[in-house]
């Protein structure tokens, strides 16, 4: 049998989880952080050829085409992480010159002009926000639905790219192209 | 308690039992071990088969997780109800929120990941494993858990239970059998070995023999009981013969023992009859004799010549002695015809009575002393002659002596039974060599010419003590005097109350009647 004392302290260890997961609750994470958490989930499920990294010190290097506040995310949510025993550099892009050092890059809603005038794309993991997106080649399109973020993969995109996109991924997200 | 009852049970039920008890406990312990062996094999195979499931789930839902689609994943775990044992599947985000869950219909939630790092555990439900899940790189994705019922385990554990259960009787009934027919091949020997055992004890009847029916141990014991009995038969045949001949040879010593007994026993009687009746016939002619002397010398005493005279007087003399000698021969004749009749005889008044007559007949200057002599049981009259034979020879051998002494006392019986006497005199004594002759018919240690005599007396002195059932012997030395012993059945004291007389103190003694001439 519990004493009065042992419920007083069950009520009030009850009590402070209960403050603690509503603080947390008030923040729920964001639509931008979850893409750039997502961001760094894509390296788990493509691969790149095996030339794009030579050596094991070269940095894996994330594009960011977008404000910087979505720059200061990506920088958080793969900080301390690698990429198949490559450091992470995170670098804001604004020009499509700077793409050619990426392996990966994030293209914001209306920046889909550094697409336009990029030499052919080689080796290069494109995320985008739209259409236009994708009809300036890009790869992955996050779509929005609902209280959740969709993936939208366009395999042609991705075999002129050189990738190999995982059928696990491919399995939860919606190809387009595939007859083609 | 058991063990007792067991005992007592015969051997073919003891080795029945054994072997159907052994063969049961072999059939049990291996249903028991199988059965166990089965649940912790079905117990391990189960986790590992969860295992390998949740391996493949993890393998194929990373991409759902991490990319927050719980309806692919669904799909995945669905894929887990192909398995009509599986109760569920769950996918658990690192920090033990549901992420998706798959359940059959009337399934429980499945638990999320234990705090103690548990990776499985047994329910009503099952058995859950839990397995955790990794990107690529190695970051925790989440837990999944997966659940299988063990109703399949617990069903083929049912069927062993029932198959074991079917698989011991039929064990039981087959060993029961076998040792059924076993045990024959051991007891049946036993058996008979041991009803020729009974027989043999109750009918002594050796000449039984078990038949050897193996060639094991039983059998050495068989052949061996039937050479003891052999032995025994032999032994026994032998010595019946030996006691049958021996007992012949008894029995014809025995017949001719009495034979010669009794042919000694009429030949001594004749012999004595005849010596009684020639001592008794020759009184007659004697006493003629001795009358006619008498006669012709009261008659023609005057008349003859004096040498004549001599010659007749002579007559008469050496006809008293014969009479002497033949009166002593009827005496000595007579003790052994006559039954003693006894009765409680105080041989120290009679020693008196006795010597106070020889001292009146001798006139001599003996002194006689008789000391008390404890009551003994004899017949007065022989005691009388015995008496008189030993004092009578006391005063002749002592007479030269001043004064002739003589004294009567008890002495210490070897026998308590017995009262042991002795009659002593200071007289001449006897040569100690001739100690064992002296009692017998006519022999005399001294000359006749030096002391008168029959030869006879001691002889029947002896005789007299020997019916009695008593001894007599004799000490001396070559002038040194002699005593004489002899030994009497002590007189039953009639009441406990009498004293007897040789209890009596010193001075009473002292002051004992002594014959003085």
């Amino acid at each position: 049998m519990a004493t009065l004392s042992q419920l007083v302290r069950r009520g009030a260890v009850a009590l402070l989880a209960l403050l603690v997961a509503t603080a947390f609750a008030a923040a729920p994470p964001s639509a931008a952080d979850v893409k750039a958490v997502f961001l760094y989930n894509f390296t788990g499920f493509v691969e790149w050829p095996a030339e794009t990294l030579p050596s094991s010190d070269t940095p894996f290097v994330i594009g960011v085409c977008a404000d910087y506040e979505m720059v200061q995310l990506v920088r958080e949510a793969v900080r301390g992480e690698r990429v198949r025993g490559h450091p992470i550099e995170v670098a804001p892009v604004s020009s499509s010159t700077q793409l050619a050092r990426c392996q990966l890059v994030y293209v914001a809603a209306g920046r889909e002009w550094i697409l336009d005038r990029s030499p052919p794309r080689h080796a290069l993991l494109t995320v985008g926000e739209t259409d236009e997106f994708l009809r300036c080649g890009g790869i992955i399109r996050f779509v929005p639905d609902r209280n959740r973020i969709k993936l939208q993969i366009s395999l042609p995109a991705a075999r002129s790219a050189a990738l190999v996109v995982s059928s696990q991924l491919l399995r939860i997200a919606e190809t387009l192209g595939a007859d083609q | 308690m058991i063990r007792r009852a067991f005992q007592r049970k015969p051997i073919a039920a003891k080795l029945r039992t054994l072997i159907t008890a052994a063969c049961l406990v072999a059939v049990v312990l291996t249903c028991l071990a199988l059965a166990v062996g089965e649940w912790i094999a079905g117990r391990a195979e189960a986790i590992n088969v969860l295992n390998a499931r949740a391996s493949i789930i993890s393998a194929n839902v990373s991409a759902a997780v991490l990319f927050n689609s719980p309806r692919d994943a669904d799909v995945v775990l669905a894929g887990l109800r192909a398995d009509p044992n599986s109760r569920g599947g769950a996918i658990f985000r690192p920090d033990g929120s549901l992420f998706v869950q798959s359940l059959p219909p009337g399934a429980l939630p499945l638990p999320p990941p234990p705090a103690s790092g548990a990776v499985h555990e047994f329910s009503a439900e099952g058995v859950v494993v839990w397995v955790s899940m990794r990107a690529a790189d190695g970051r925790k994705l989440g837990t999944i858990a997966v659940r299988m019922s063990l109703a399949t385990l617990y069903a083929r554990l049912r069927l062993y239970a029932v198959s074991s259960l079917g698989v011991m009787l039929a064990a039981t009934l087959f060993s029961y059998w076998l040792s059924n027919r076993l045990q024959q091949l051991i007891s049946q020997p036993l058996l008979s070995l041991a009803a020729a055992a009974d027989r043999v004890t109750q009918e002594k009847d050796f000449s039984v023999r078990t038949a050897r029916i193996a060639d094991d141990e039983i059998g050495r014991l068989a052949s061996a009981f039937n050479t003891m009995l052999a032995t025994i038969q032999a032994g026994q045949d032998e010595s019946a013969r030996l006691y049958a001949q021996v007992r012949s040879y008894a029995t014809g010593l025995e017949a001719r023992v009495n034979e010669r007994t009794q042919q000694l026993q009429n030949a001594y009687r004749e012999l004595e009859s005849f010596s009684y009746s020639v001592s008794h016939d020759l009184r007659a002619p004697l006493r003629h004799i001795a009358s006619y002397a008498e006669i012709l010398q009261e008659e023609a005493g005057n008349k003859l010549p004096p040498e004549t005279a001599e010659l007749a007087r002579r007559i008469v003399r050496a006809v008293e002695r014969l009479e002497k000698l033949i009166n002593a021969l009827l005496d000595f004749a007579r003790v052994t015809q006559k039954e003693p009749t006894l009765e409680t005889v105080d041989i120290a008044s009679l020693a008196r009575e006795v010597a106070a007559e020889l001292l009146v007949e001798n006139a001599g200057d003996a002194i006689v002393d008789v000391q008390p002599i404890a009551p003994c049981q004899a017949d007065p009259v022989l005691l009388r002659q015995v008496l008189a034979n030993l004092l009578g020879n006391a005063l002749k051998y002592s007479r030269g002596r001043r004064p002739p002494r003589i004294s009567v006392r008890e002495v210490p019986a070897r026998d308590p039974g017995f009262v042991a006497c002795a009659v002593q005199d200071n007289g001449v004594g006897f040569d100690p060599a001739g100690a064992d002759k002296l009692f017998n018919v006519f022999v005399r240690l001294h000359h006749s010419q030096e002391f008168e005599g029959t030869g006879i007396g001691l002889a029947t002195v002896k005789r007299i003590v020997q019916r009695h059932g008593g001894n007599i012997w004799a000490e001396s030395a070559r002038d040194a005097g002699a005593t004489f012993y002899f030994t009497l059945p002590r007189a039953v004291p009639a009441a406990a109350a009498t004293p007897p007389e040789r209890t009596a103190s010193p001075s009473r003694r002292g002051a004992a009647v002594s014959t003085r001439h």
